[in-house]
């Protein structure tokens, strides 16, 4: 290339680049002194190029709208949520545990719980247990005598729902073992008072009998039957 | 922690000039340079840290993403724009190299082709322009701009060797 023909692609790569063929530009591509001259001229645009004084009120006002607050993202505040409601879960479990703990001192389910039985239920239970019939005080008659009636009349009178004391085993049992404990307790009191009734009559029964001369024993037979139904 | 607004404002009223002033440098067209420049404010705002330094670190910003752009660019567009075809290193200074041009412009150039490289550099004028402002001819123009390129060119090659 001679030295026209570079001033001629360097005047055409200065003032007028959009008409630069493709050859032309990989000639300045090649070229070393053609590529050198580009540089150069590219310093001088830099240096050159306007820079004028800048209205900083107008520029900031220009750039102001661009920018805003990124709002918090949903699942920051879902977690935060999720973490205050589990705090205050646990908290209030310890509370309420620790609250149980001081001011409820519970009986100790797995102690030794004793039972009192008064003394006329125990004769109940003997009456049942040895299926006897309570003997006269002069023991020559097998009907009781009016002391055994009214022992058991009397019982029956005094006969109330008392919290019955079992002796548990050792370990601790939950709360639904308890109050199953305590269901069976009260079942048992019902069935005893049942049958302390079912006694007290049965007495009554033959005390009649012992009044009367007749003594029917069908009768008999068919009050133990309807009984024992029951 | 991010800037709050007042505290944006003025580092933006502080940084932007010698951001835009680098950002032209570079990309030699005024709207393109404040699209760069808006894009490192706007990043380092919504940025969760405040930097250390922000001067130094929105003229870094603004360079590497001028760079960026210029990579970007097909050799046609970098020519009609004037732009570098070869990226300079990351350390290297623009303002100084730019103050270089200029010193070595006033030293080595005649008063004739300081004229003809205001028309064509900072004016921006065409050598049709550029010869009917000065009162000579396109072939004039384009013997003083070529002669002040080689100068310059010569210039910098021995400088650099």
């Amino acid at each position: 290339m001679t030295e026209e023909q570079k001033d001629i692609l360097i005047a055409k790569m200065l003032d007028e680049p959009s008409s630069l063929s493709d050859k032309e530009l990989e000639s300045i591509l090649i070229d070393e002194e053609l590529r050198d001259i580009y540089e150069m001229s590219s310093a001088l645009s830099g240096a050159y190029i306007d820079k004028p004084d800048f209205d900083m009120a107008d520029e900031w006002n220009r750039f102001r709208p661009k920018i805003r607050r990124k709002p918090i993202p949903m699942r920051w505040v879902m977690r935060i949520a999720a973490i205050f409601l589990g705090v205050v879960f646990v908290g209030g479990i310890m509370v309420r545990i620790t609250d149980k703990v001081l001011n409820e001192p519970q009986p100790k389910i797995a102690k030794v719980l004793k039972i009192k039985k008064s003394a006329e239920i125990k004769s109940v239970e003997k009456y049942i247990k040895s299926d006897e019939i309570p003997q006269k005080e002069d023991s020559k008659s097998p009907i009781p005598s009016n002391n055994a009636v009214s022992s058991c009349q009397h019982s029956l009178k005094t006969k109330t729902f008392k919290t019955r004391q079992i002796e548990m085993p050792e370990e601790n049992i939950d709360i639904d073992e308890y109050l199953r404990i305590q269901q069976a307790r009260i079942d048992n009191d019902l069935a005893m008072m049942a049958a302390e009734s079912y006694i007290y009559e049965y007495n009554e029964f033959l005390q009649d009998l012992d009044d009367t001369d007749s003594f029917d024993t069908t009768e008999l037979d068919n009050a133990l039957r309807q009984v024992t139904i029951q | 922690m991010q800037y709050s607004t007042t505290e944006f404002e003025t580092l933006y009223i502080k940084c932007f000039p010698p951001a835009m002033r680098l950002a032209m440098s570079l990309l030699h067209e005024e709207d393109e340079a404040r699209d760069v420049v808006h894009e490192v404010f706007l990043k380092l705002w919504e940025a969760d840290v405040k930097v250390d330094n922000p001067s130094a670190y929105i003229l870094r910003a603004v360079r590497n993403t001028s760079l960026s752009r210029i990579r970007k660019l097909d050799v046609r567009e970098k020519v009609r724009l004037k732009l570098m075809w070869e990226i300079l290193p990351d350390d290297f200074d623009y303002e100084c190299r730019n103050e270089e041009v200029k010193t070595a412009v006033e030293r080595l150039l005649t008063s004739r082709e300081q004229q003809v490289v205001e028309k064509i550099y900072t004016d921006g004028l065409s050598y049709k322009d550029a010869a009917a402002s000065l009162g000579v001819s396109v072939a004039a123009v384009n013997k003083n701009i070529v002669g002040a390129l080689k100068k310059l060119r010569t210039h910098f090659k021995t400088g650099k060797s």
